[in-house]
């Protein structure tokens, strides 16, 4: 009889935990990618019969396309790229959120709630209803932007007062960008919450008690402590920007298959799209690894 | 005097210094802290505000250029129109029962799921892991049409065909079935992040914990349950409200699985056609449909807030409470 040691049982037993996940990937995942795949190399063509997957001479044609045919879809590639740099300011704030929210203070449960409101208003739904009914009836709502919140009116105000041009274009994208990181950090800023929340506050009083200043106890205590979930939260934000409905490359590709039925062609850009997003992504999980080695 | 015999042990010397500098610091983050929080409210009530103003507009107002934010008289005509007329009730129904099948099952999979990948080493674990992250990455509008065609003939592995020894699957669309299904095998809406919450949860929490429970007798499910998931209730009530928040707002998935049993969000991008079959010509336009549109994403959001509202409190310090500190 063979002899089960810990090891190979504690392995059994951390399968037996993610089977459920296991078997979903299977069904759910892996066959519509396998589908989107095999989409991606061929012509697809819609007729009386239903459709048909035709192959092509060149299996990379679409992809060819994309990156040299296409004079758009590079271009918003780009653009989503460019849109990485503002992570690490969204998760930094997101951090200083979730901080302020952990406090005991007067007010603390209206704050909770106001933070909370963006993840349910920022539901494609209502975004796009309060845009579109901005933009029929002039209510100062932008209707251009990513962000809900416009600067119009005052800068126009401040522009009539004298200041300088420049001055208030700094100042009204300044804004604008305040209102969207806002607006993106929500669920960032409740992992944070959650995180900080879990620190232990015998911690904190240790720290204090040595004569550590707030300054230094948040980036002794608080700091170290959250960075695993740095981590998720630059996942999650680099997902986010990659993956909001507000995003071109995302609405370009859903386009071109819905609206041109160009299935194939659509298969092809998502699959560039993921590489890029996984290139990203793998940078986030490198760039973090020394760090996390040594907390465990 | 007292103050500086409180600080004097803190640190032998510049006791005087120290505590002016502390109370200023304190002070100061005191403004700081409400100036940013006060800040951010302004920016995030901005569009509620709008909604607000809308929900409660009458079809008269809407000619009165005084009326800018707020309405001179308030009036529930649009949520009686939405709700007595247009069924939005049976549509918040609807939703209610898919988000709470759906989130429960998605809570209770992806718990034991980042419990497996954050606690035990088995091989394969980093790459099944980037797995799980990249499920997140694909948005659910490519997947739709591959699913839609999956659960139209729902066969588990062959297992459904095999029982009823029929030649087809069930089908599972237009029914909350189809939420519930990938929920309970760790697929539902956006199921990889709350795996990758609590896998860096369960990680983070001390090893000796557990291994104490182990040497003591205790079984792994058992470990599981009474040691390890009480340590990570906030992380439950936050990915729980995550869950419940897609679920409730979704429109992707619904627009793509369902049909005839409607949710709120298909109500609300269909109204408009809706509306034009029971409102008189005349009455036809932006200004009939925009209130009635805001007032139905007002009913939407309510209940979440209200559910928020009641959940927040429970955000406190667990490791404390559960009183693994010692």
């Amino acid at each position: 009889m063979k002899r089960v040691t810990l090891k190979t049982s504690r392995e059994a037993i951390g399968y037996l935990y993610i089977l459920p996940w296991l078997l979903g990937f299977a069904l759910f995942f892996l066959q519509p990618i396998a589908q989107l795949i095999q989409l991606s190399f061929t012509s697809f063509e819609l007729n009386a019969g239903g459709m048909s997957l035709l192959p092509m001479e060149d299996m990379w044609t679409h992809y060819k396309n994309a990156l040299t045919g296409d004079g758009r879809f590079p271009m918003y590639l780009t653009g989503a790229v460019t849109n990485l740099l503002t992570v690490p300011m969204t998760v930094f704030f997101s951090l200083i959120s979730g901080l302020l929210l952990s406090y005991t203070f007067k007010g603390r449960t209206i704050m909770r709630v106001a933070f909370f409101l963006p993840l349910i208003v920022s539901a494609s739904v209502i975004t796009t209803l309060i845009r579109q009914n901005a933009g029929e009836v002039v209510m100062g709502l932008s209707d251009t932007g990513s962000s809900l919140f416009n600067t119009t009116d005052l800068m126009d105000t401040l522009l009539e007062s004298g200041f300088p041009q420049q001055i208030v274009d700094l100042l009204s994208r300044l804004v604008t960008n305040i209102a969207d990181l806002v607006w993106k950090s929500t669920v960032q800023t409740f992992i944070f919450l959650v995180a900080l929340l879990a620190v232990p506050r015998s911690y904190y009083e240790v720290a204090q008690i040595e004569g550590a200043t707030a300054w230094e106890s948040f980036w002794k205590v608080t700091f170290p402590v959250s960075l695993p979930f740095v981590l998720v939260n630059t996942v999650y934000t680099v997902i986010d920007s990659f993956s909001s409905f507000d995003n071109n490359v995302i609405r370009y590709i859903s386009s071109a298959a819905n609206h041109s039925l160009q299935y194939d062609y659509a298969a092809a850009m998502s699959w560039i799209y993921f590489l890029v997003m996984t290139a990203a992504l793998g940078l986030t999980f490198l760039a973090f690894n020394p760090f996390l080695k040594k907390n465990r | 005097m007292e103050k500086q015999a409180v600080t004097g042990t803190r640190r032998e010397s510049g006791s005087a210094d120290i505590s002016a500098a502390y109370y200023l610091g304190k002070i100061a983050g005191f403004w700081l802290r409400w100036f940013f929080l006060v800040c951010v409210l302004f920016i995030i009530l901005y569009p509620i505000i709008y909604m607000t103003g809308m929900a409660f507009r009458s079809y008269t107002d809407f000619y009165d250029v005084t009326v800018v934010w707020i309405t001179k008289t308030l009036t529930l005509e649009n949520a009686d129109i939405l709700l007595n007329h247009m069924g939005f009730g049976s549509a918040m129904l609807h939703t209610l029962i898919i988000t709470v099948s759906a989130a429960a099952c998605q809570l209770v999979v992806t718990s034991t799921v980042g419990y497996g990948f954050g606690r035990f080493r088995f091989r394969g674990n980093r790459v099944l892991f980037a797995l799980v992250v990249f499920t997140v990455m694909v948005p659910p509008q490519m997947l739709n049409l591959s699913n839609y065609i999956l659960m139209r003939d729902f066969d588990f592995f062959g297992l459904i065909r095999a029982i009823t020894g029929k030649g087809s699957g069930i089908s599972m669309l237009d029914g909350p079935l189809s939420f519930v299904i990938p929920a309970l095998f760790g697929q539902g809406l956006r199921a990889g992040l709350s795996i990758l919450i609590f896998r860096q949860i369960y990680a983070s929490i001390p090893k000796e914990i557990e291994e104490a429970a182990l040497v003591d007798g205790c079984g792994s499910a058992h470990t599981y349950l009474r040691i390890m998931v009480p340590s990570a209730s906030n992380a439950f009530l936050i990915t729980g409200i995550f869950s419940v928040v897609w679920y409730w707002t979704d429109y992707y998935s619904a627009a793509a699985f369902l049909s005839s049993f409607r949710t709120m969000t298909m109500d609300i991008a269909g109204l408009r056609t809706a509306a034009s079959v029971i409102l008189p010509i005349a009455e036809q336009n932006a200004y009939r449909f925009i209130p009635l549109e805001q007032a139905a994403c007002l009913l939407m959001i309510l209940p979440l807030l209200l559910v928020f509202l009641l959940i927040q409190r429970f955000f406190t310090n667990s490791i404390d409470k559960t009183g693994l500190v010692g």
